[in-house]
Parts: structure tokens; sequence; C-alpha cells
């Protein structure tokens, strides 16, 4: 489980791109984080029952509307993660481990940022 | 080319509210105007309602994915050709073919890098400012050729029935005058005014033929069976009269009973012209040649004169339609630089090939080959 991060050390979002792209408007960065805090939850139930259901093209779908949103919010570390669920989820052999992962990843970024806006 | 991104409207479409948001605030940063979709049907709506300039289009959206989108308006005519940039959150290989397969201007990635995408969109604003430019100037370019063709035409049309009447009354007056009967110098001043009713005539009747070629109302080519000894013969019988102005003989070498499907009427302003312009730079007193040569299937006419010439220099300026070259004949005779060109197009609808040769001093030889039938076509 070399590859699996310890949720209690996983890194902060990183708000570095959505600084960037908004041009630090603070307004716009609150906005971009409110509708992630707003929609995320909902994407991560349909993660994991899709999972669980073995429904690989509603994962597919999911997972490349999830890529960029995880992008603007920072939540880098799962990327990886995500981008192998959306092409490989019928191979997988440890696709509950992964999207598992992914939700406490999500999850506990949401909490920071909530914290933050 | 100075662009005001103002003047240009982008049209976002996404179902994400994030990525609607970003693009928006990005490109409205950029200056332009933007408007938003969240679904394909949506962003149809939009399209027909207010035109955009340039689409931004998600691939993957409920109700209509953005391929079905950018099919759909491109069979609408006036929104087929609005640039669609397509963004996907993959590099699916698949999505970038079938992309640009169904129009698509460019392709970007989401997450985007806001330079990369800013560069794009501005890439294809220049793009469409530029063609809108274009269109602009053809369309002021084509209204321009339509006046002046207007004009041409009006002024061929109009001048040249009553100078066709001032030459007819001259030729009946010179020919019907007793040479003693009047001064020397009154004499001479009515061979130079039929001379130069002659010239007005023949340049009128060149420009409206030019202007009609130039206009595409001579495409077709009226052609019927011609005797070619005939079309010779009475081209240069009408002609001698004006070369025996300047005293010049014109004589008929060879004969021909072959007969040409052709255009009867552009094969006589063809060898007209260029027997005008051998009377027009021979000297006074000269001969001009026309020569008929039989050849397999072709007739070959030789119009041949001993006069001016033409220097190397001029004789690469011929048959340049922009620079409408024109020189002074042997006696002071203005040409319109129309008569060679009108020659070289003639012909060559007549499936033949305008030759010259000439050398500055000795004069010049031009002709020009017309396909003929053999006697079972006839």
């Amino acid at each position: 489980m070399e590859d699996y991060i310890d949720v209690e050390e996983m890194p902060v979002p990183d708000l570095t791109y959505l600084r960037s792209v908004t041009g630090d408007d603070k307004d716009a960065i609150k906005e971009v984080i409110t509708i992630f805090i707003e929609t995320a939850p909902e994407m991560l139930t349909s993660l994991k029952n899709s999972a669980l259901a073995g429904n690989h093209e509603q994962l597919r779908a999911i997972t490349h509307k999830f890529i960029p949103q995880l992008v603007y919010v920072g939540i880098l570390s799962v990327i990886t993660d995500v981008k192998i669920i959306n092409s490989e989820s019928k191979e997988m052999n440890d696709l509950m481990q992964r999207v598992e992962k992914i939700i406490k990843i999500v999850n506990n970024s949401i909490d920071y940022l909530k914290n933050i806006i | 080319m100075e662009i005001n991104n103002s003047e240009f409207t982008v049209l976002i479409v996404d179902d994400v509210d994030a990525n609607v948001l970003l693009l928006k605030l990005l490109i409205s940063k950029a200056g332009y105007k933007t408007l938003t979709a969240f679904n394909g049907r949506d962003a149809l709506e939009i399209v027909e309602k207010h035109r955009p300039d340039l689409i931004l289009l998600d691939i993957m959206m409920p109700i209509m994915d953005g391929h079905e989108v950018a099919r759909r308006m491109r069979e609408i005519p006036d929104k087929a050709e609005i640039p669609i940039i397509f963004l996907s959150a993959l590099n699916s290989t698949e999505d970038i073919v079938q992309g640009f397969k169904l129009g698509a201007a460019d392709y970007v990635s989401k997450p985007f890098n806001k330079d990369e995408l800013l560069t794009r969109i501005n890439h294809q604003v220049s793009l469409i400012a530029a063609k809108r430019l274009i269109s602009r100037q053809t369309e002021e370019l084509r209204k321009t050729i339509i006046g002046r063709d207007k004009l041409y035409s009006v002024i061929a049309h109009d001048l040249r029935a009553p100078i066709a009447s001032i030459r007819m009354v001259m030729e009946v007056l010179i020919a019907g005058i007793k040479r003693e009967s009047i001064d020397d110098d009154m004499y001479e001043l009515l061979i130079m005014a039929n001379r130069l009713t002659d010239d007005s005539f023949t340049l009128l009747d060149n420009l409206l033929k030019w202007t009609k070629s130039q206009t595409g109302r001579l495409n077709t080519v009226f052609q019927d069976n011609v005797d070619v000894m005939n079309l010779v013969s009475g081209v240069v019988e009408v002609l001698r009269a004006v070369a025996k102005l300047k005293n010049i003989t014109i004589n008929i070498i060879g004969s021909t009973e072959r007969i040409a499907r052709i255009d009867i009427d552009m094969v006589k302003t063809a060898l007209r012209n260029l027997i005008s312009n051998a009377i027009k730079f021979s000297y006074d007193g000269s001969v001009v040649e026309v020569e008929i040569v039989e050849k397999p299937d072709r007739i070959e006419i030789f119009v041949k004169d001993h006069g001016a010439g033409i220097s190397k220099e001029n004789q690469e300026r011929l048959f340049k339609s922009e620079s409408h070259f024109t020189s002074f004949g042997t006696d002071n005779e203005e040409g319109s630089g129309l008569g060679l060109l009108l020659c070289n197009e003639f012909v060559k609808r007549n499936g033949g090939t305008l030759y010259f040769k000439s050398q500055e001093g000795i004069g010049s030889t031009f002709s020009f080959d017309i396909p003929t039938l053999n006697s079972n076509n006839i």
C-alpha cells in the first residue's frame, strides 16, 4: 500500500492555480471554492455508487468532470487516482480502495476550504 | 490590424459552474463580451439569437454534447462559419480528432492554462477580424469593378453607334469627293478625320468586347462552321481602305478551302486588330502581308509588317493587362493597349494560340492558329 497516502499527512489544497487564473480576485476565488464545496459531496457519492455498481461509463463521466474542479481548488494529490479510474476502472483490482482514498482526501480538503472562505 | 476585443462576443458552453465562472472571468478581463450556456441545447438557442463570434465548447455535457452542438451548427448556413474551440478535461485523441472533423478551429484541455487559452482565443479573433476585413474589401472591390465595367460598357455602347455613323459618312465623303475639287490641306484634314474616326470606332468596339469578356458576359463562344478564306478576305477588304490612307498595300499570300468551327466575330476581331496594328506601325508606302498556312488540323494566319518593330523591353509588356501597354504608330496613331489583349483572349477561346516575333526597325509578325475541321466533321 505504499502508493496510498496517510490521510493524516495529506497536503492542504494548493490555491496557486486559482489565484493565477482569477488574477487573485478574492470574490472569484471564494465563488469557485463555494461551488466546489456545494457540488463535490454529490460527485463523491456518485463516484462511490458507480464504483459499487460497476458502472464504468458513469465512472468515466464523473471523473472526467471532476479533474478540472480538483485542479481549480488545488486538491492535486488525488488527480492521478481520478485519472486512473477514468481510463482503467474496468481493469482495476483496487477500485474501491482508490475511491475511498479520494473521498477521504476530498472531504478533508473541503473542511479546510470551508475554513478559508 | 488593430483589434478591439470588446467588439467580439465569446459564448462559453460548459455544464460545470466553476468552469463557466472561471472562463467568463478570464475572457471578460481580456475585454471580450461573453455569453454563457450550461448545455448544448441552450447553446444552440443562444447561437441562433445572438450569433457570437467565437464559441468555447465543452465536449462532455448532458442533454446534448459538444460534438452534437458542432454538428448541428454546421447545418445552419449563417452560423456554420462561427469558429469553435473545443474544451475537454481529457486529451482523448478520439475526442480531439472527432472535434476537428466537425470543423473545430482549435482544442484546449481543462484545466486550462490561462495564457495558452487567451492566446488561442486572441488568435481565433484575429482570424475572424482578418476574414471580415477581407470580406469587406472584397465587397468594395466587387462594387468598384461593377461600377467600372458598367461605365466602360455605357461608354462603349452609347458612343459606338454615333461613331459608326460618322465613320460611314466620312467614308462616303472620301469616296465621293473629287481629289482636285478641294484644297490639299482640306483633303488632308478629311483623311485625318476619317482615320481618327476609324481608330475611335475600333477602340470602342474593342472596349465593348473587352468589357464583356472581363465581366463574364462573353463566356459562351458561339461556334459555327466558318470558311477561313472568306473570313480573311473579308477582314482584309475592309482594312484596305484604312491602309490606303497611308499608301500601304495589303497582300494575301496563300489560300485555303478549310472550314473552322469558330466564333466568327471573335476571330474577325482578332485578325482585324492584328492587321490594324500592322498598318499602324508600317511606314507610308510599305506592304503588309497576310499569309495563310495550312497545317494538319489547323490553319496558321500570319500578319507581317515591315515597320517600326517592337523593342525587346516592350515585347515583354505586350500582353500584361495590368500595364495596358500602348505606343504610337508611325504616323502618331494612338492605341488603347486593348487590341492585343483581346486578340490573345479571343484566339485562346477558339482553341488557338497567338505568337509573335519582332525586331526593332525591321518589323513584326503576329500569327495565330485555329483548329480546322476535316471533311468528315463537316
